[in-house]
């Protein structure tokens, strides 16, 4: 056998590798079903992990149901009721007319603050345990948003969409 | 020296702990200043926020160093622990006569 004739073997060799890692397929079967396309990546989940990193950075300590949050989007705004529990140990004070509260949504994976109510009434509210107010935040577009309250603290949050 | 009691030496370590952070000592030096400010008052003069401010007042609240009322729409704080302000006078006049102290040993040092 000649050095020509090897070459040729070795060209014949790598093309039938090469059809068989997905080149053209020669040998009459019927082809495999198409590979499905990836499914659409779910929404991510809001991490828990950053926000209570974010609770760290804000200085509040994690204190869910501090006081309760309840609340639905009314066109622009955040229409919240929030609620000091009746079994509460005492009257908290509230840092703004807003009650504190901010409103943040995961934006490009992190969380951001949403709301626009970047002027507030200096006045502190109190609320006593049972006692609730009603409170209209603005927010910018988000699918959900995580509303939090700093009472004395405690970082109290709930999520919207 | 008398021998202090066991409950009387941990209030007193949690009295030293409540008064060992510069936004509680500014606060309360504010309100002493002042005689009574509102929350955001006291939030602006400390240069620290709302919340924040809130939160500090909230623990000197309920070791009961400052009290707060009601006023209208809001809520005004005072001191009503009198000891608290001749502790603080205290502690900074040592201080005060240390950085003296300090100052001539470093005059003197330069002098020779």
């Amino acid at each position: 056998m000649t050095a020509r004739h090897l070459a040729a073997l070795l060209l014949v060799g790598v093309l039938a590798l090469a059809a068989g890692c997905g080149g053209a397929d020669l040998s009459g079967a019927p082809p495999a079903p198409a590979a499905e396309p990836p499914a659409a990546e779910p929404p991510a989940a809001p991490d828990e992990t950053a926000w209570t990193a974010l609770l760290g950075e804000l200085d509040l300590e994690p204190n869910q149901f501090v006081v309760e949050i309840d609340g639905s989007r009314d066109g622009s705004d955040l229409a919240l009721t929030i609620t000091v529990p009746q079994d509460g140990p005492r009257e908290y004070t509230f840092s703004d007319g807003l009650y504190g509260a901010q409103a943040f949504a995961i934006v490009d994976g992190s969380w951001k603050r949403v709301d626009t109510a970047d002027i507030r009434t200096e006045i502190a509210p109190l609320l006593s345990p049972g006692q609730s107010a009603d409170v209209r935040l603005p927010v910018s577009d988000a699918d959900s948003y995580r509303v939090l309250v700093p009472v004395e603290g405690f970082a109290a949050w709930a999520d919207i969409s | 020296m008398t021998a202090i009691p066991v409950q009387l030496v941990d209030d007193t370590a949690r009295r030293f702990r409540l008064l060992g952070d510069p936004t509680r000592l500014r606060l309360l030096d504010a309100l002493h200043e002042a005689g009574e400010l509102t929350l955001a008052e006291l939030a602006a003069r400390t240069g620290t926020s709302s919340a924040n401010a809130c939160k500090h007042l909230a623990l000197l609240d309920r070791e009961d160093v400052v009290a707060k009322q009601r006023k209208g729409s809001n809520v005004h704080y005072r001191i009503v622990d009198p000891t608290i302000a001749s502790l603080c006078e205290l502690v900074c006049a040592g201080l005060r006569e240390r950085y003296a102290s300090l100052a001539r040993r470093g005059g003197n040092r330069a002098a020779a």
